[in-house]
């Protein structure tokens, strides 16, 4: 697209000095398979960077395997146990099935926000079609799981116990738009967090050019906020995770 | 080692002394929960609940008056389903929030059980 047919609103992401230029997708090569655009974007690019530096991490530190741990190796035994601990306290011994499934997700969410954190970087987490296709996956998979373990029983989890047969209706109606709020907020909550975080950092970079001398107080600033943003890729990456678990959770136990 | 070691003055007491003497060198050093830590972890802890809390209510309450508002325009009924799908919607929202709110008071109260200091059901109110 030439630059003159560009709209206001993408305008706020080609520009280079806009705080939203960070989200832009780029690609490399324009490649047409079908009639399908299946360029090679920055995104996968990114994707497949959190994948290979988790495996190269974990194939290197633990092809040892030694009995006492190294450092190194001790990092590894711990990302297992915290995971491993996650499944047992909030699904308990029935979850272990699944823990290839949500130590692969933690991992490659904790790795995606992490590396967003670097200079020039691209967070793909920040884009809600990929936090949204993450939280599908999970609901999908959950629901799928519920019904292959309790059969039309499932249907159960939409009525509570206790309620008055006039209210019923409502009550089932209202359970079963819960139901299918919680991919939307799981997905919503990700990338708000990395879209707003990373926002807010090129806004006050962008201070400090402009305030000269003075520029000083919000680079002070973004340095206690970079810490910030460190924090908060882990914690939404937990949280990520330990909402997957709880959903197993749900589907396994059939409870709320 | 000799018996008499035991009743040395510059030696630690009893077992219990020395613990104390460990876990207070290791709280200085902050291997240990002390307090401070724990507000510390508080904090980040409570915005991560504000936010898990929070988004529910708010993704439910806009998703559904969209999607009402869609059906509107596809029907032609503007704005009845529009009407109904928002306070489906804040209900379902609200649902949400007040069972992730329960679960975390579960959590809650069983570290604090863990810990050794549970309140009775009583102080806990509702």
């Amino acid at each position: 697209m030439s630059a003159s047919g560009e709209t206001e609103v993408e305008k706020r992401f080609t520009d280079p000095h806009s705080p939203m230029h960070q989200f832009e997708i780029g690609q490399y090569g324009n490649w047409q398979i079908a009639g399908l655009d299946a360029s090679f974007s920055k995104a996968a690019a990114f994707m497949i960077a959190a994948v290979a530096l988790v495996t190269l991490f974990l194939v290197l530190t633990t092809n040892r395997r030694a009995m006492v741990p190294g450092r190194w190796q001790s990092v590894a035994e711990l990302w297992y146990e915290f995971i491993a601990d996650m499944i047992k306290e909030t699904i308990g011994a029935e979850g272990r099935k699944y823990f290839p499934f949500v130590f692969s997700l933690f991992s490659f969410i904790v790795m995606c926000n992490l590396l967003g954190m670097l200079p020039y970087s691209y967070t793909v987490t920040s884009h809600i079609i990929v936090t949204l296709g993450l939280a599908l996956t999970v609901f999908i998979i959950v629901t799928f799981i519920g019904f292959a373990r309790h059969g039309l029983h499932f249907f159960s989890f939409f009525v509570p116990k206790g309620v008055p047969v006039a209210m019923l209706p409502l009550v089932v109606v209202i359970e079963v738009i819960s139901y299918f709020m919680r991919p939307i907020s799981h997905s919503v909550r990700l990338f708000a967090n990395m879209t707003a975080g990373h926002t807010m950092l090129k806004v006050f970079g962008s201070f400090v050019v402009q305030m000269g001398v003075f520029g000083v107080l919000p680079f002070a600033l973004i340095v206690a906020l970079t810490g910030l943003e460190v924090a908060i890729a882990v914690l939404q990456a937990y949280v990520f995770t330990i909402l997957t678990c709880l959903y197993l959770n749900d589907a396994i136990h059939l409870e709320h | 080692m000799h018996v008499n070691q035991m009743s040395d003055p510059n030696q630690p007491r009893s077992l219990d002394e020395l613990g104390n003497r460990i876990s207070k060198a290791r709280r200085a050093a902050g291997l240990e929960r002390s307090e401070e830590t724990d507000a510390d972890q508080s904090a980040g802890a409570g915005l991560g609940a504000a936010w898990r809390i929070s988004i529910e209510i708010v993704v439910a309450v806009v998703v559904s008056t969209a999607i009402g508002y869609g059906l509107d325009r596809v029907f032609e009924t503007k704005p009845w389903i529009m009407l109904v799908m928002l306070f489906l919607g804040a209900a379902a929202g609200i649902n949400n929030a007040v069972r992730t709110a329960m679960r975390m008071d579960r959590e809650a109260m069983a570290a604090m059980r863990q810990q050794g200091h549970a309140p009775n059901e009583r102080e806990r109110g509702d």
